[in-house]
């Protein structure tokens, strides 16, 4: 008995020593040691240990701001020596002889975020596990002058790295894709309008330089400017400034709210020195710069060395390739001409922006002289799309959909070669190959097929591909021999409907968009988008081809040979892709 | 002045009488009225058998779970004075359940503590309930007129397990949040689960109806269902006649008697043990002589050894509360899933039977186990009734030799659940792929 009394005992004041340490924990924390030896460093005496709590008023209610029980010293000029946390905090408008930030009534999170009621280093940094605003610091702090202060138009001293952002979000032509409001609309990326409310800064940072860190399937190219830390940085910063939660109104905002300009200057003769501005995303006689084609298109100067981005097609050719309304209405909607491009909207250009563009890229004047033998042809007009192994790989060929032709299948290059020169001329619709014929001569086109062929050809590798012919309908003397012996008749549209969704969607897909699921294991080329109008319309694409394509498959791709499908079955296939393709189709 | 301290005695006397009416002597009359006229006492017999205070009869484990559960009681109720079950979100845009959770941490004292308290007593509550029914089982005490006490504890363990969940989703974190949508989208599985996920959420998905359900449950109702069900279930144990104990018990070794304390028979009739009239309960073995020679006064022993596993508890828990704080982790956020999101560690189980296969891991499996487990007394009656295959059935021994079978399947079924909750908790990583424990896990996402 005695035993237990005595374990009860034991056990007891075990109890009451860990409820001890509990209230220890509790009161014993590290503000009361920073404020120890801040008036011990002061020379003053301590005046007992008190936790500084700023309530900041906002719109919405009270921010609780606990920071300066440790950070004591922030607004005493004499603690500028003093070590963290007890230093001074240093001025943030330059130049003045007072701060007008007075961190008893704004306290410190409102710019650093955090965690603003906590008392404990890391609880308060917002080191912990999923925490949403860890602290920000240095610099970078500055992408909170917004949540009081308006600078959609307007410097603000103290502010440099957030407005060299602001710039380079419009020079970079991020706005081109991502929607801020008030600055840009563009539904072709993810909004940004609270891309701080949401994201992390080192989130944000790493959707800049590895866009692809988070989505695989994500469309956004990795720049090459985005190895320049400070670049990166000034971006970063000023998209953590980009809140929906405010904490000012426009009437109660303090000194130094500059209203957003509503009316936005605008360039309204045409010039080219306004195009070039506008091409390369800087300001142009005091308009807002709402540009910066260089980011993504790269263009040949007049010695033949290129400048620019290597994510949208080498555009020194492009208006003698295209035309001036093809580019016009491309600048305006790129899928109006290629239904799978990625290219941005800016529909918000008018009549004078879009000529200047247009008179800025009729400057590009370089072509090749005569002389030039098929290589040199080669790597001057084609190698960006089509690579330097001809593998279809090229510097921009990433983001472009349809890719560009492998040509160095022998199998595609045998099977098809006497079609490269019309392509070559003309073009192929609804995808980046633009027609030559104005820049390049009948013969210069004959040669670089003659490249073409010199290249992915050899002896070893020959390959000769079946003739068959497009079966007429009624014909007695063509019967369908998988159709046991019947005459074809006319094709039906919705029989061939049927026949697509069991034979073909795995590959192009249920709507035949050329995204079926097996789709994502293919490589190059990918299957073809089948309601592709501009492509399937072209005079090139004939009945005979598309009868081709199914029944013995596309040399050198992954379409298969499928002769296990009747006549009647193909032509009821090109039916319902010619009526999908066609206006009547809606 | 003799005077002034008789009457002050007179007085004192009067006092102390008007609250306890004995005094503490050794008698036992002393020693039963100081067992009876107590409320919080008066709940255990004046006489109890030797064996039930060893620690190898119960090992104190429903003992621990109830005191577990007055410690979520009480610290509960200290948190409820700051909880507030809202999503509103505050001036610092965040949630107001969440602030409340991290003006827990930081601004409220003792928060802190408090909080870390309610977690580990809520965890060590499941933990707990699950090891009483292993005792139970594999010592037998669930038969012998016990069964329907064994579906009401088991009916107390589903409520256990129901009322740590509903409490899991109230600090409205990632954790709270993506535990709880995983959970309810298992629930999603069973025929009619999608109304019953309905009727608790209140929403098609976890949301602000679901927050404040949940807090009604977790704060209301589940505790007034609990605590009437954990009396029901003590009632029961005293009908019965205490703890199951085989019906001969002298060649155990007991505890000697002199540590129960010294009695002294102060009754005019010197000879008759009229106490004894208290403990006749009925049973269908007449328990004369010898069992009465074990039957021992509950005070003072088995007090102070509730004591020392009340005190045990406490002292534990406040240690584990001192170094461990309960993870908290930034607010829910419905649109970034938290990969891998997993559930509280007792359904882990759960989950991992439901990335194999949904219906089967997620409904069929479990039900059959829980609905198994709550009728397993039953279910043996009806083999021993139909099959007549008796089975000699020893209630309170360890491990008896006759039900080997029966206690070897129980025990793979706990092993079979531990192993997919440790695969759960330590081997699965992003995307429910398999990883190591030792592997650094990357940070995903926001």
């Amino acid at each position: 008995m005695i035993k237990d009394y005595r374990t009860l005992l034991i056990l007891a004041l075990a109890g009451f020593v860990f409820f001890a340490l509990s209230m220890k924990k509790a009161t014993d924390q590290d503000f009361v040691k920073y404020q120890k030896a801040y008036y011990a460093e002061l020379g003053a005496e301590f005046p007992g240990a008190e936790i500084k709590q700023v309530n900041v008023p906002t719109p919405a209610g009270a921010i609780i701001d606990r920071c300066q029980s440790c950070h004591v010293g922030v607004s005493n000029p004499e603690a500028v020596d003093f070590d963290l946390p007890l230093a001074t905090h240093p001025p943030i408008v330059p130049g003045l002889a007072e701060d007008p930030h007075d961190f008893n009534e704004i306290g410190c999170v409102v710019c650093h975020d955090g965690n603003g009621r906590a008392v404990e280093m890391h609880d308060a940094h917002g080191e912990f596990h999923g925490w949403i605003k860890p602290m920000l610091t240095g610099p970078i702090a500055q992408a909170s002058c917004v949540r009081c202060h308006a600078m959609e138009s307007g410097n603000l001293a103290g502010a440099e790295l957030y407005e060299k952002g602001r710039e380079l979000f419009l020079e970079k032509a991020c706005w081109g894709c991502h929607t801020i409001a008030g600055i840009s609309s563009s539904s072709q990326a993810p909004e940004l309008t609270d891309a701080g409310g949401k994201f992390k800064f080192d989130y944000l940072v790493e959707s800049i330089v590895h866009p692809k860190a988070n989505d695989e399937n994500s469309k956004m190219p990795e720049f090459d400017w985005v190895d320049d830390e400070e670049t990166v940085m000034a971006l970063a910063t000023f998209l953590k400034g980009q809140q929906k939660n405010r904490l000012r109104t426009e009437n109660s905002a303090p000194i130094g709210y500059i209203k957003p300009k509503s009316d936005i200057l605008r360039i309204t003769e045409p010039s080219v020195a306004a195009g070039r501005a506008m091409f390369a995303g800087v300001p142009f006689e005091g308009t807002i710069a709402k540009g910066g084609c260089i980011n993504c298109h790269a263009f040949r100067n007049d010695d033949g060395t290129l400048s620019g981005g290597h994510i949208g097609p080498e555009l020194t050719w492009t208006l003698r390739n295209r035309g001036a309304e093809f580019v016009k209405d491309h600048i305006v909607n790129a899928r109006v001409h290629t239904p799978d491009s990625i290219m941005p909207t800016f529909k918000d250009y008018n009549d004078a922006e879009l000529d200047s563009l247009v008179k800025f890229l009729e400057t590009f004047e370089y072509k090749l002289d005569s002389s030039a033998d098929g290589q040199r042809l080669y790597d001057t007009y084609c190698i960006s799309c089509h690579g330097p192994e001809l593998k279809g790989d090229g510097v921009v060929s990433a983001m472009l959909d349809p890719l560009p032709r492998d040509l160095s299948k022998y199998q595609f290059v045998a099977s098809y070669d006497e079609r490269f020169k019309n392509s070559i001329l003309n073009g192929v619709g609804g995808t980046a190959m633009p027609a030559w014929k104005n820049v390049l001569s009948e013969e210069e086109a004959e040669t670089l097929v003659e490249f073409i062929k010199s290249k992915s050809l050899t002896e070893e590798q020959s390959f000769k591909r079946m003739e068959v012919e497009l079966p007429m309908v009624g014909d007695p003397e063509r019967l369908d021999y998988k159709g046991k012996g019947t005459v074809i008749v006319e094709a039906n549209p919705a029989h061939g409907q049927e026949a697509f969704q069991k034979f073909c969607t795995s590959c192009h897909g249920k709507l035949a968009n050329g995204k079926g699921p097996n789709a994502y294991d293919l490589v190059h080329p990918l299957p073809r988008n089948l309601i592709n109008k501009e492509f399937i319309s072209q005079a090139a694409v004939t009945d005979e081809r598309l009868y081709e394509s199914i029944l013995l498959g596309v040399a050198g791709t992954p379409m298969p040979a499928h002769d296990h499908l009747s006549d009647q079955t193909i032509l009821d296939i090109i039916a319902w892709i010619r009526m999908n393709t066609t206006e009547e189709a809606k | 002045m003799n005077e002034m301290i008789q009457k002050a005695k007179e007085f004192g006397d009067k006092l102390y009488y008007s609250f306890f009416r004995h005094g503490f002597d050794n008698t036992g009359l002393t020693k039963s009225k100081i067992m009876f006229s107590n409320v919080l006492l008066h709940i255990q017999p004046v006489k109890i058998h030797k064996r039930s205070v060893k620690f190898k009869t119960t090992m104190g484990l429903g003992l621990i779970t109830f005191y577990l559960f007055l410690i979520l009681s009480v610290t509960g109720v200290l948190l409820m004075f700051h909880y507030v079950p809202s999503t509103a979100i505050g001036p610092d845009g965040l949630p107001d359940a969440y602030s409340r959770m991290l003006n827990l941490r930081s601004n409220v004292f003792w928060g802190g503590f408090l909080r870390n308290m309610h977690r580990w007593a809520a965890h060590g509550m499941v933990a707990f309930v699950a090891l009483h029914m292993l005792r139970v089982y594999l010592a037998g005490a669930h038969r012998g007129g016990r069964e329907f006490n064994w579906v009401i504890g088991c009916i107390l363990g589903l409520l256990t397990v129901f009322l740590s969940y509903t409490g899991y989703l109230l600090p409205w974190d990632q954790l709270a949040f993506w535990g709880v949508k995983v959970g309810t989208e298992i629930a999603k599985i069973a025929p009619g689960g999608a109304l019953i996920r309905g009727i608790l959420l209140g929403d098609s998905d976890v949301g602000s109806e679901a927050l404040i359900r949940f807090y009604v449950l977790h704060v209301a109702v589940l505790p007034a269902v609990m605590g009437f069900l954990i009396a029901v279930h003590f009632f029961r144990i005293r009908k019965d006649g205490g703890l199951a104990r085989p019906a001969d018990t002298s060649k155990e070794k007991q505890i000697p008697d002199e540590e129960f304390g010294e009695v002294k028979n102060n009754s005019v009739f010197k000879s008759a043990r009229s106490y004894k009239l208290v403990e006749i309960v009925k049973g269908n073995e007449p328990k004369v002589n010898e069992e009465t020679d074990q039957m021992m006064f509950a005070w003072p022993k088995l007090i102070i050894r509730e004591l020392i596993v009340l005190v045990g508890v406490v002292a534990f828990l406040s240690l584990i509360s001192v170094l461990f704080d309960a993870p908290l982790e930034g607010p829910a956020d419905p649109n970034h899933p938290t990969n891998p999101s997993k559930a509280p560690w007792y359904f882990l189980g759960l989950q991992e039977l439901v990335s194999y296969h949904g219906f089967i891991g997620g409904i069929v499996i479990p039900g059959i186990m829980a609905g198994g487990v709550m009728f397993l007394p039953y279910i043996e009656i009806f083999m021993e009734t139909f099959t007549k295959t008796y089975r000699k059935n020893i209630p309170g021994v360890w491990f008896a030799r006759e039900r080997n079978l029966e206690n070897a399947l129980f025990i793979g079924m706990y092993l079979f659940m531990l192993a997919l909750i440790i695969i759960g908790v330590y081997f699965r990583g992003e995307n429910w792929a398999i990883i190591y424990p030792w592997e650094p896990t990357v940070g995903g996402g926001h």
